[in-house]
């Protein structure tokens, strides 16, 4: 897979070079502006640090081994050349670059990376993908020479490939003689990637960084300048992509073709691909959620169609499928005798499956459960002022009345939101898959696998959000982390799948996507449908990395 | 003596409790600011991150409240606010310090400015009260005055900053001008500040106005004022040196609130314009949970007005002797 | 009744008492005045102002003139409920406080300051988060709370002047009660101050519920001006070129908001004896 990805993008170059006839311009700077999450940039540069806690340019600054696509599972190397699982896959080794050097001069070596994984091994609050927690069986990280890292682990686990491949690494000249590497705020980063850190303006909110002159790949970056911006709304960063202001923006318009491409069709692009999903949770752990035939009765009882127009204009990718995997594994990952489920919005249907189970309308409309009591009034929770998940809950709950289940929108601020979602405290809510990454494994993994699920209401539940285990999914996750084999990999994930269609634990409503909207007034080479070689991740990750060593001047 | 020793015992104890209040609220808050972290960011952050998260933040030790209370005073006395959580790994102190001068500049400017032409145009209003002019006036003010803060900025910043691009639109100052305290730096920032202030001004003026007018209105009944103009003083003098002067006593208590609350900034001044100041960095710490950076915020804020009011308490009882007899 | 006569000479208070009245008399009506359901999601969505829709419609497909027509019930209940409950509270605080002093009036003065200095944003953020019903009366709850303290400064100065005054001291003597002075002596003699004040409140009510709701922390799930607002501009009407999705909601939270102002202008005016032509 790994050749093949490599062959794919050899080929796309040749074609992006010889296609155009023309030599590709170098220069111009490529602006950023991020209208969400950043209230305020930090000024650290701690590439360890979570997303936030770090300036947005510290992804360009740099490098990770591999860049795993989500979306499809392509493979770019970075200062990672190739790998390979040996020793049934209780050892990995990863070839690291030659002739690298990071900005200060010293050579980059296989090294460095050893060190890079030690470190927060030694700092856990480093350990922000939690390579090194108890479930994931990665025991020790050595180098051997200079341009190979050995992984070692206690039991098989594959697909933390991914996780591991998204560390950033660190040089070990500079970090080894630092005290306390968690407030460290790195004020002049040292890193191997293609851009170099030039000045930042907390007051303006603006970060510049300047291309690498001696960065390893040949040619790269194409532009001189990055100039980070983030701005305190939404609209404002809109405002600044459609005066020209902005290159590409992390930017969520209700409306992004009327408002944003629309506008001038010639230049201004969107590519929104599908990365997770949105779901209503239904806490398992109450009744009458923890009846399969009570959930799918709620999964048919919502008009999935009218969330995608009414909550997104039909921009978030469309209906989920009832599996929860995105469309871009589709091919590879969906069960083709699933490819045709659908949980279509049909009251009758719904309704029927209520009265299989006992659940029964009173004279008054009010849905009564297999005991004759009227069933209570559900809370469906979202956070407070996100609009697209209120419009949601507005169409479900007004779906609901008619099955004769009451309901009301409970909107809380980010922290108390969360805090329900993890404690188990909630009814319904409105939320996303907890994870993410190459093959639905990951999204299940976070999703259904024991350890990260609360065993009773109150008790945290990491990421597993509805509360729901089963052991067939448990042991079809712990097969697919035993094995390199993809065939084997797919029948593990088929088997979920088959669960998740029979049990309905979750509800899937509609795509979400990332946000990537670009103007081609002054740059092109962005990713697309055509030229997916990132997810149009934010400028503040590996993904958006590769979007600025790719653009150039038109 | 008394009483100045009264009002500052009382400076204290409200202080003290405003503090242990600020303190007791955000902890009672429902979950923990890495429950935030994974909210604000919307999924885009793995939810394994929490564990890390919480060592970072050091709320994985339970320490309890007492201690966390004699910590907090402690932090308090020393001036050491420690790290932001929001902002992490930023100290407190250095995110304070990029965002007060802004917020002081612009709200503390605005606020002096929307005060003086308020009251000047009082004291014509009052003055001038059967003229025409002062009729057409007060109502206009009156509406400027209920008008929706955000609404009238965001229909200011389309405006003139989108549509006819007479003014930037985000930020406070240039970036294409050389560093340093320099001509150009100061004609940027000026420039930048222009629409942000003037929304400001323009929907603050009419409250001052309408105290000073009102105040105006009744000095001028009382009967030294009549006793000046059967002296047959100049009008002029009659108007700003007796009536004005002696009505602009009760308009400075407010005042006084008012330049103690500049530093709590203009949180959507702040977001339509995106301006720095830390009006936004206190709405951010307290949706996020950022318990040092929130209370070194209230702090200040609280100390500020405290202070204000004190001030103003003292500066009355100077002018003003009824008062320190009074049931005071 | 002279001064309800010479209420009525005043242009201002007049203009203040039309425009009020008019958003009593539509939110009494909404239900005969509003063509459509405020919530319904049926129609097209953005269309332009035509006769179906008078004022065109939501990005969800709601009609927007139905929703202020109804929204103006949310708006001026939050506004009238949060001034009444507000210049309760104030009452409440600054008249104990001034009327009977000492300890008493210590330890409220300093309840009264302390509310004064806590920002009342946070706070507001933080009561909401308890707050398990969400709604317009969580927001109504929030307002007041964070907005009575100034008032009842107002109040407490006016309660220690008019102690002293020789009428009241003549009631003290005669051995009247205490809730008897206050509630047939001295309130009354503050009432116009009360009123002005109770305006102040309103106005404060109605745009600290249109802020909230501009930043995301009121419900949008209710139908009031400050939520229309905050979809429009989380639709970027403006920029959809739906002029009248924003301008129609503010324009009324600020008339609404003039005849607020305009009555406690009115109300000083009358009260006032100084105020008054000379």
């Amino acid at each position: 897979m790994k050749k093949l990805a490599l062959l794919v993008l050899v080929f796309s170059l040749i074609f992006v070079i010889l296609g155009l006839g023309e030599p590709i311009k170098y220069g111009g700077t490529l602006r950023f502006i991020g209208g969400g999450g950043w209230a305020q940039f930090p000024d650290s540069m701690n590439p360890l640090l979570p997303e936030g806690g770090f300036s947005p340019v510290v992804a360009e600054i740099y490098e990770v081994l591999f860049y795993v696509n989500p979306l499809n599972g392509n493979i770019t190397d970075l200062l990672g050349t190739s790998y390979e699982w040996k020793n049934n896959n209780l050892e990995l080794d990863i070839n690291t670059r030659e002739g690298v050097k990071w900005s200060d001069g010293t050579p980059f070596t296989a090294r460095d990376v050893a060190f890079t994984f030690n470190y927060i091994k030694k700092y856990p609050a480093l350990d922000q993908l939690a390579v090194w927690s108890s479930t994931s069986g990665l025991e020790s990280v050595e180098a051997n020479g200079d341009n190979i890292v050995v992984f070692k682990f206690s039991k098989p686990n594959t697909p933390l490939f991914y996780y591991l491949s998204n560390i950033p690494i660190i040089p070990e000249h500079i970090w080894s003689t630092i005290k306390n590497p968690v407030t460290f705020k790195n004020e002049n980063p040292v890193g191997t990637g293609p851009f170099l850190f030039k000045s930042s303006s907390p007051q303006n909110n603006v970060i510049l960084a300047v291309k690498n002159p001696d960065y390893w790949r040949k040619g790269r970056p194409y532009v001189d300048k990055l100039e980070i911006r983030a701005v305190k709304s939404n609209t404002t960063s809109l405002l600044m992509l459609l005066r020209h202001d902005a290159d590409w923006g992390d930017c969520t318009p209700a409306d992004p073709k009327k408002l944003w491409v629309d506008k001038d069709p010639e230049l201004n692009k969107m590519w929104w691909p599908v990365n997770n999903a949105n779901i209503l949770y239904l806490n398992t752990q109450k009744t009458p959620f923890d009846i399969p035939e009570f959930r799918k009765a709620v999964a048919l009882a919502i008009d999935k169609e009218s969330l995608v127009e009414k909550a997104y204009h039909g921009s978030c990718g469309g209906v989920a499928h009832p599996t929860g995997i995105i469309p871009s594994q589709q091919n590879e990952w969906l069960d083709p005798l699933l490819k045709d489920v659908n949980l279509r919005y049909s009251p009758q249907k719904a309704q029927e499956l209520l009265t299989s189970i006992g659940f029964k309308k009173n004279s008054r409309g009010e849905l009564m459960d297999s005991d004759g009591k009227v069933l209570p009034t559900y809370k469906i929770l979202v956070g407070a002022g996100w609009t697209d998940y209120i419009t949601m809950a507005q169409i479900i709950s007004k779906n609901l009345e008619n099955l004769g289940i009451k309901t009301v929108i409970d909107q809380e601020a980010g922290s108390t939101y969360m805090s329900s979602i993890m404690s188990g405290t909630y009814d319904m809510a409105i939320c996303w898959w907890a994870g993410e990454g190459p093959s639905p494994y990951y999204y299940y993994y976070q999703g259904f696998y024991p350890p990260f699920s609360g065993s009773k209401i109150g008790e945290t539940s990491l990421s597993d959000y509805a509360r729901y285990t089963n052991p067939i999914i448990t042991a079809a996750l712990e097969t697919f982390s035993k094995t390199s084999d993809i065939h084997l990999q797919k029948q593990a994930i088929y088997a979920i799948e088959r669960i998740i269609v029979e049990d309905t634990p979750l509800v899937f409503l509609t795509n979400r996507t990332h946000f990537g909207c670009f103007s081609e007034a002054y740059l092109v080479g962005w990713p697309s449908d055509s030229n997916p070689y990132c997810a149009a991740e934010v400028i503040d990750s590996p993904g958006g990395a590769m979007i600025t060593v790719n653009v150039h001047l038109k | 003596m008394k009483y100045v020793l009264k009002r500052i015992t009382f400076f204290i104890v409200t202080a003290w409790v405003a503090l242990t209040i600020n303190f007791i609220l955000p902890r009672m808050m429902p979950g923990n600011p890495a429950q935030a972290m994974i909210a604000k960011f919307h999924g885009r952050l793995n939810p394994q991150a929490i564990h890390a998260l919480k060592i970072a933040f050091g709320i994985d030790v339970q320490k309890n409240l007492l201690l966390q209370y004699i910590d907090y005073i402690k932090r308090i006395l020393t001036g050491d606010f420690g790290i932001s959580l929001s902002f992490f790994p930023s100290p407190v102190n250095q995110i304070l310090s990029y965002a007060i001068p802004w917020t002081l500049g612009l709200v503390g400017v605005s606020t002096v400015i929307a005060f003086s032409i308020g009251t000047l145009l009082g004291i014509r209003t009052a003055w001038r009260r059967e003229s025409t002019s002062s009729g057409i006036i007060i109502p206009i003010f009156l509406f400027l005055n209920s008008m929706p803060y955000f609404w009238f900025a965001l229909l200011i910043s389309y405006l003139f900053a989108f549509k006819l691009k007479w003014f930037p639109l985000v930020g406070a100052y240039s970036l294409n001008i050389p560093k340093g305290f320099n001509l150009a730096r100061i004609a940027s920032i000026l420039y930048h500040a222009i629409l942000p202030a003037c929304t400001i001004i323009i929907t603050a003026t009419g409250g001052w106005l309408l105290t000073m007018r009102n105040n105006m209105i009744s000095v001028l009944s009382d009967d030294y004022v009549a006793f000046a103009q059967a002296k047959g003083l100049p009008d002029k003098v009659i108007e700003y040196k007796y009536a004005a002067r002696n009505a602009i006593l009760p308009s400075f208590t407010g005042f006084a609130m008012a330049l103690g609350f500049v530093i709590s900034g203009a949180l959507l001044t702040e977001i339509v314009f995106s301006y720095p100041g830390i009006g936004y960095i206190l709405y951010q710490s307290v949706l996020n949970l950022d318990y040092p950076l929130m209370q070194a915020i209230f702090l200040f804020i609280m100390i500020a007005v405290l202070t204000a009011n004190f001030i103003a308490d003292l500066f009355y009882a100077l002018l003003d002797p009824r008062v320190r007899t009074g049931a005071e | 009744m002279d001064q309800i006569m010479s209420f009525f000479k005043i242009k201002k208070s007049v203009a203040g008492m039309i425009i009020l009245l008019f958003f009593i008399l539509v939110a009494i009506l909404a239900p005969y005045i509003a063509p459509y359901s405020p919530t319904s999601m049926e129609f097209m969505p953005l269309e332009h102002p035509n006769s179906q829709h008078l004022l065109g419609t939501t990005a969800t497909g709601q009609d927007i003139f139905s929703r202020v027509i109804w929204g103006t019930r949310l708006s001026l209940s939050v506004g009238i409920i949060t001034g009444l409950i507000t210049i309760a509270l104030s009452i409440m605080m600054g008249i104990t406080a001034g009327y009977f002093g000492g300890i008493t009036d210590g330890i409220l003065s300093m309840i009264t300051n302390i509310f004064l200095v806590i920002p009342g944003l946070p706070l507001m953020i933080i009561i909401a988060a308890y707050i398990t019903v969400k709604g317009v009366m969580t927001i109504i709850i929030v307002i007041s709370i964070t907005g009575w303290a100034w008032g009842a400064r107002v109040l407490r100065s006016q309660a220690m002047t008019l102690k002293s005054r020789d009428f009241i001291k003549a009631s003290v003597i005669v051995g009247e009660k205490s809730s008897h002075v206050i509630f047939s002596d001295i309130l009354p003699n503050m009432l116009s101050l009360i009123v002005a004040e109770f305006f102040g409140s309103a106005l404060y009510a109605v745009l600290s519920e249109a802020g909230l709701e501009f930043l995301g922390l009121g419900d949008a799930n209710a139908v009031t001006w400050g939520t229309i607002l905050y979809w429009a501009q989380n639709n970027q009407a403006i920029l959809l070129g739906q002029w009248q999705w924003i301008a129609v909601p503010g324009l009324c939270i600020a008339l609404l908001g003039t005849s607020f102002a305009l009555l406690n202008f009115a109300v000083d005016e009358l009260t006032n004896p100084k105020l008054r032509r000379r």
